[in-house]
């Protein structure tokens, strides 16, 4: 049984690469951890990139995370604020911690050798 | 908190307003994925509620449409990737009602007519007025303009005579020239109005448009029209609308200069007022000899030069055809006809030029012009010949002109 789940690990696991948006989506819902949900996430975006996404586009990218097994969901309560509808939260699963994980190796890797301050040379 | 599975719909307790209930059934029919349209929906309602409490109901709502506005692609994307078939065809239907609602929006707000702004002339203008050629009744042609340049219909134009002679015109813009004189008329549309000058110059007939010779490759030129007048005087104020039967041979430049385009014949409607005539245009291919040409060489003109005493002698090709010899110059002295018929040589009239044809050939003498030499000849097989004489006697010592050759259709 030990010898298949490590097989499992080994051979299935895929290798998830991600977007810009989707990196900082994802970095956001590990950040909020349980008041992640669509609107506290577009606000926390919007307060750390700068950058107003559209609630259409946010939806678009925790789908296609949740789709990539990166984040899971519930639902909450429904709330009167929301018009009689519930809070949909996101968690961050496993894999999406180690992608986390990869995408941050994977940036640090890329940034390894670039002294600071990061200056044009003079020729 | 209760955790639910995903992608359920959730369960509603709360009331939610008609307009969202709405937005919400038009998504879900259009093949919208429940959960994200709930959960999109949702997170629009509580923001809506938030900015209302803050900013103001009006930049709550302006907001909240800004924000539908904004996720558009993203829910036609989920409808398209959750859709049934059905829904997919809704969802292609209503995207084709907006675009061609927006397609016929933009057109019309492009297109769409402005109150009047201008009153400008119709046809027969010249530089200072309008000039009426009819002896009968004619419509002025005044369009209405709004400020971008479009052209009003259903516009009720008034006009008058304001002063000078004394011309018929009606409100509705019927005017009629009887005799020769200028009047100025005023043409009303509230608050516009212009007045304008109406030369009258009725033309009773067009006296022999004649005919026009020219060469392609050669200069453009005008045709020369008589216009004759109700004191039987030339009418030198004429507003003439010239067509050409067939634009592949000739055209009519804006100056009204004709421009000759290929090898052809073709014909020109005249048109002054009421009257019509017309004009018959040849233009010819210039050629330096008539010795080898084409069957599909039909209209040829070569340029001739002879001293006092020379002759030239050309193969003619067989078939119908005329041919035409015209000077140059005023020098040479009137000729009567054409000179050379029949078989063999013939004599001539008395003149310095003689133009004969020998051999197996048949020719007769065209119309008299006293600057041409024209015959009509029918060669019914190979071997004729034509020969053009200088003799000279009262004439320059070189005569310098054309021979124009035109063969008729063989069928």
């Amino acid at each position: 049984m030990c010898g298949a789940d490590l097989f499992y690990k080994l051979v299935v696991m895929p290798i998830v690469t991600l977007g810009a948006l989707e990196l900082t989506t994802l970095l956001a819902v590990a950040r909020l951890r349980n008041e992640a949900y669509g609107l506290a996430i577009k606000r926390d975006l919007a307060a750390r990139t700068g950058r107003d996404y559209s609630v259409g586009a946010l939806y678009t990218t925790l789908q296609r995370l949740e789709d990539k097994g990166l984040l899971t969901s519930r639902h909450s309560e429904p709330l009167p604020v929301r018009g009689g509808r519930s809070r949909r939260h996101f968690t961050l699963t496993g894999a999406g911690a180690r992608a986390l994980r990869e995408a941050e190796r994977h940036a640090a890797s890329i940034w390894a050798g670039i002294g600071k301050p990061l200056r044009p040379r003079l020729a | 908190m209760r955790s639910t599975p995903s992608r359920e719909p959730s369960v509603t307790t709360a009331p939610k307003t008609k307009s969202a209930l709405v937005t919400e059934r038009a998504l879900l029919a259009l093949g919208g994925d429940p959960a994200f349209i709930t959960d999109l929906l949702g997170d629009l309602s509580e923001e809506y509620t938030h900015r209302a409490a803050h900013d103001g109901v009006p930049a709550a709502r302006f907001w909240y449409v800004r924000e539908m506005v904004r996720s558009t692609p993203h829910l036609i994307r989920n409808a398209i990737r959750h859709g049934t078939p059905s829904a997919r065809a809704r969802l292609a239907a209503c995207m084709l009602a907006v675009v061609v609602t927006f397609s016929v929006l933009t057109l019309a707000w492009l297109t769409r007519n402005g109150p009047p702004a201008s009153l400008v002339f119709g046809g027969g203008i010249v530089s200072d007025g309008i000039v009426v050629n009819n002896l009968g009744p004619v419509q002025l042609s005044m369009r209405v303009l709004d400020a971008r340049g479009h052209r009003l219909e259903r516009t009720e134009v008034r006009y008058q005579r304001i002063s000078g002679a004394p011309i018929q015109v009606s409100t509705r813009g019927v005017i009629k020239c009887t005799r020769p004189g200028d009047a100025i008329v005023r043409a009303s549309l509230a608050p516009l109005h212009r007045d304008f000058v109406i030369h009258c110059e009725p033309v009773r007939k067009i006296r022999d448009a004649g005919w026009g010779n020219f060469v392609v490759g050669g200069p453009a030129g005008t045709l020369t029209v008589d216009a004759i007048g109700l004191d039987s005087q030339p009418v030198t104020r004429i507003a003439a609308r010239l067509r050409v039967e067939d634009s592949t041979i000739a055209t009519l430049d804006s100056s009204g200069r004709l421009r000759p385009l290929r090898p052809g014949q073709t014909w020109i409607d005249i048109e002054i007022g009421d009257r019509r005539a017309g004009s018959f245009v040849t233009v010819y291919e210039p050629v330096r000899t008539f010795e080898g040409l084409r069957p599909d060489q039909r209209w040829v003109v070569a340029p001739i030069r002879l001293t006092r005493g020379a002759s030239i002698r050309w193969p003619l090709p067989t078939g119908v055809f005329f041919l035409t010899f015209s000077a140059d110059s005023s020098e040479v002295p009137p000729m009567r006809g054409f000179v050379g018929l029949g078989s063999g040589s013939s004599p001539t009239v008395q003149s310095p030029v003689n133009m004969t044809v020998a051999g197996l050939i048949m020719c007769t003498g065209g119309p008299e012009r006293p600057d041409l030499l024209r015959a009509y000849c029918l060669a019914r097989a190979p071997g004729a010949t034509l020969i053009l004489r200088y003799s000279g006697p009262g004439g320059p010592n070189e005569i310098v002109g054309s021979l124009a050759l035109e063969r008729q259709e063989q069928h």
